[in-house]
């Protein structure tokens, strides 16, 4: 590759690294891409009410665990005298409590907190074919009649099964479907009919139990869902309706055939399940999903510094974007100013001041230090010590601005203390020589540009969002420094070149 | 309208600043061969080993304490001229006419008086006029007698000749002509006029003051357009030579023609302004393109010389429809 077509490549590959880790952020890890977002979270709370029969009591509550699009950043239980185990599996978690000797009711709590997730994980193992179901007689033939009928309306085992869920809750289902259906009335027995019928078919099904997270729910009834396995995946289907895919705020508590908790030695008065939704810092839950899953990439964020330093990194990285606006004013538009960068350094200092008064504090510290470097002209000093002079007598003047302000009783003189006294200094300098050999309309003119460079830089800096990206997303400056890279091979005209040389232009001079 | 201006001044083939950053001195000239043309007592040095002709160097003022030692460098000269060694855009040069016997007086035949050059001098030791504000050596060069056939089209000061030379090639030429605006400076943002030259033949075409044509001299009231050049001949090879000299690939040459001297190299410049182009109401991308286009045809200057009068001073395309007389 020739050495003149390598920026293209370098620039290219700068701005897909930097977009790529960007989204990375946000679509596998979540962080929010605009600040200011939150997200709902909830805490889940299981009630178990329970009263002693005799002998030891032992209390079993099944636990949420690897429900996909959610994730369990906290649990804690409340059992006071009660010894606690905890069983995990992969797909299934159980709390156990147990006590020797209760005497009265005793209230058992679990609490949960849930976020979401972005990952849509498995929630159970690829199952066995299931053996088809040997049934009585009529039912034995109602089965195979059902199971012959869906299939030749169906393509797949996804068509199967929802057709076989249409057909149960069709408003005026069909004969061998009345047989079935007239032993079920609970939406559980509805869903293990249709694991049957399912079954007669060879096709694996599991039940899934959960809740459906809303906003505030005292009594949260379990929801069962129906998973079919098409060889590949499991899908979701509502028994209920026959609607397929699991509806977005559906929380998978536990699969299979099992009560979510089982009492021995003592009897459940009641079981309830409450839900309540908060609102949290969609950052903040990022954050901590980023911590549970370990990632790399995400803990590779300024966040993660201590908090002194975060605030110092908030603005470095912020300086990129400054620079960029100056490039893009110098090299497209032309402007000129003292210094390359000391825009830069002064709208920091704007940040501070915000902007009018940063400009009123600008001009007022400029114009009397031009005065003051007026005069030292005629004392003919050296160059050095007359820069050193010109320094001191910066912070002579910022000084003094600060005191008479505070004696007046206003803060805005005080935040003048952030100016970048050397580069006022020189600008100072620089600008009391071009009022000497080219006047004072020149240097006005050309102080004015430094200044409006300064305040367009303050602008870009100080929008909230890049504020946010920065911290968030410190990739951002990839970008940044591939669209920098790029910009530096820009060899066309400039604005005000388009006016320097207009007469120039094709067709505006005589042939 | 933007756009429109846009197109038009790429197809006019004008040469803007990032253009010429990124794709001639960048490309053509090799960072280790500007001192020889930033720093002037270098390249006075360089262009007098290869024989070609410089103003006088007077002296070097390298230390604080020489400056108030102004007789012991000057002796008794009455005329001479400060320059940074390494200042731009003419920023720093004084121009010193004549010496009474406490002070000095200027091109302007303002009074300077002993300590003022002595402040001038320590101002450009500090590095006050030098490219990155690093300290810098003051020179000291005796003061050129302009020809007197310039006369009529110059007020004080010295008028000079821009050459672009570019990979050796003279592509484009014009003269700055002082005025009392730019204080008898030669520097076209300080007001002096601008006025492009024929390659062929040496002889200018009408001026340019800032964006506007100008026909008349304003301090001389002379005719600006068809003043034949004295030495073309020699003036165009000594451009062409500087190549040799220094090897910029893009060089502007700047010469001022002496009474007693003929022409002399005043300093050389690797990165010439654009304003050249104004001054011959043309763009200069389409001669560059052309020298490109060339690749190593001719070796010797003479015949670059020769090539570039040939290609580049067609007054069929004199932007100003005027045939030279």
């Amino acid at each position: 590759m020739t050495r003149s077509r390598q920026w293209v490549v370098l620039s290219f590959l700068l701005l897909l690294l930097g977009g790529l880790l960007f989204a990375y952020k946000v679509v596998v890890l979540g962080f929010p891409p605009l600040p200011h977002s939150t997200g709902e979270k909830w805490i889940i709370q299981a009630r178990l009410e329970i009263h002693p029969l005799e002998g030891p009591v032992r209390a079993s509550l099944i636990l949420p665990s690897r429900a996909p699009g959610f994730m369990v950043t906290d649990e804690n239980f409340i059992s006071r005298g009660f010894g606690l185990t905890l069983e995990e599996e992969l797909f299934r978690r159980q709390a156990d409590w147990a006590i020797r000797r209760l005497r009265e009711s005793k209230i058992l709590y679990y609490r949960a907190t849930v976020i979401r997730d972005t990952l849509d994980r498995r929630f159970a193992d690829t199952p066995d074919f299931p053996a088809a179901p040997v049934l009585d007689e009529p039912w034995g033939a109602a089965l195979k009649d059902i199971v012959e009928e869906v299939r030749a309306e169906s393509a797949d085992i996804e068509s199967f099964a929802a057709e076989v869920l249409d057909r149960l809750n069709d408003a005026a289902p069909g004969e061998n479907i009345r047989l079935f259906l007239s032993a079920t009335d609970s939406p559980l027995e509805r869903a293990e009919l249709a694991q049957t019928l399912l079954a007669g078919a060879h096709i694996p099904t599991l039940l899934i139990h959960g809740i459906l997270l809303g906003r505030d729910l005292q009594n949260a009834a379990l929801k069962i869902m129906l998973a079919v396995h098409n060889g590949d995946k499991w899908l979701l289907f509502d028994p209920q309706t026959g609607r397929p895919g699991k509806p977005d705020n559906f929380l998978i508590w536990y699969r299979g055939e099992e009560e979510l908790a089982t009492i021995s030695g003592a009897r459940l008065e009641d079981l309830q399940i409450s839900v309540k939704q908060r609102m949290e810092s969609a950052l903040d839950m990022a954050a901590l999903r980023t911590q549970l899953k370990d990632s790399l990439i995400g803990r590779m964020s300024v966040l993660e510094l201590p908090v002194q330093t975060q605030s110092v990194y908030e603005v470095l990285l912020l300086v990129p974007f400054g620079i960029l606006v100056i490039v893009i004013l110098r090299n497209f538009v032309g402007f000129t100013s003292f210094g390359t960068f000391a825009p830069v350094l002064i709208a920091l200092a704007f940040r501070e001041t915000e902007l009018v008064k940063g400009i009123l504090l600008f001009i007022m510290i400029v114009s009397m230090g031009l005065l003051f470097r007026f005069y030292l002209e005629r004392l003919r000093l050296l160059l050095v010590p007359r820069l050193a002079a010109v320094v001191t007598i910066v912070v002579l003047l910022m000084t003094a601005i600060s005191i008479v302000s505070d004696q007046i009783g206003t803060e805005t003189g005080l935040s003048v203390s952030l100016f970048p006294m050397v580069i006022i200094s020189m600008v100072i300098e620089r600008m009391s020589i071009v009022w000497e050999e080219r006047g004072g309309a020149k240097a006005i003119r050309e102080g004015l540009g430094t200044l409006a460079i300064a305040a367009l830089a303050y602008l870009v800096m100080s929008l909230d969002i890049l504020a946010y990206w920065v911290t968030v997303f410190p990739e951002v400056n990839l970008v940044v420094l591939g669209l920098i890279i790029a910009l530096g091979r820009y060899t066309g005209f400039r604005l005000n070149e388009l006016s320097r040389f207009r007469q120039l232009a094709a067709g505006s001079h005589k042939p | 309208m933007i756009l429109g201006t846009f197109g038009g001044l790429r197809r006019a083939g004008v040469l803007g600043l990032n253009c010429r950053n990124g794709g001639y001195t960048l490309k053509y000239n090799q960072r280790r061969f500007y001192p020889l043309v930033d720093d002037k007592v270098l390249c006075k040095q360089r262009l007098k080993e290869r024989g070609l002709p410089v103003p006088d160097l007077i002296a070097v003022v390298e230390f604080n304490r020489q400056t108030s030692q102004l007789e012991e460098l000057v002796g008794d000269r009455r005329e001479f001229v400060i320059k940074p060694a390494n200042g731009s855009g003419g920023n720093g040069i004084l121009v010193i006419t004549d010496r009474k016997a406490d002070y000095f007086l200027d091109s302007d035949s303002k009074l300077v008086l002993k300590e003022d050059l002595a402040h001038h001098l320590t101002n450009v030791i500090g590095g006050l006029y030098s490219l990155g504000g690093q300290p810098d050596v003051a020179m000291i060069e005796s003061l050129v007698h302009f020809d007197p056939l310039f006369g009529q089209l110059t007020y004080h000061g010295v008028p000079d000749i821009r050459v672009i030379v570019f990979k050796g090639y003279p592509v484009m030429s014009m003269t700055r002509l002082p005025t009392r605006m730019s204080h008898g400076k030669a520097n076209l943002h300080q007001g002096a006029i601008g006025a492009g030259i024929n390659l062929t033949n040496g002889v200018t075409f009408g001026g340019v003051s800032g964006n506007s044509l100008v026909e008349i001299h304003p301090d001389t009231g002379h005719r600006i357009a068809g003043f034949r050049i004295p030495n073309w001949d020699r003036i165009m090879s000594m451009a062409a030579q500087c190549y040799e000299a220094v090897e910029l690939g893009y060089l502007g040459v700047d010469i001022v023609l002496d009474r007693d001297h003929g022409p002399l190299i005043l300093e050389l410049n690797a990165r010439p302004g654009l304003n050249i182009q104004l001054a011959n109401r043309r763009g200069l991308r389409s001669r560059l393109s052309a020298v490109e286009a060339l690749g190593s045809r001719y070796e010797l200057p003479e015949q670059r010389v020769q090539w570039s009068r040939r290609t580049f001073g067609d007054p069929q395309a004199d932007p100003f429809g005027e045939t030279p007389a």
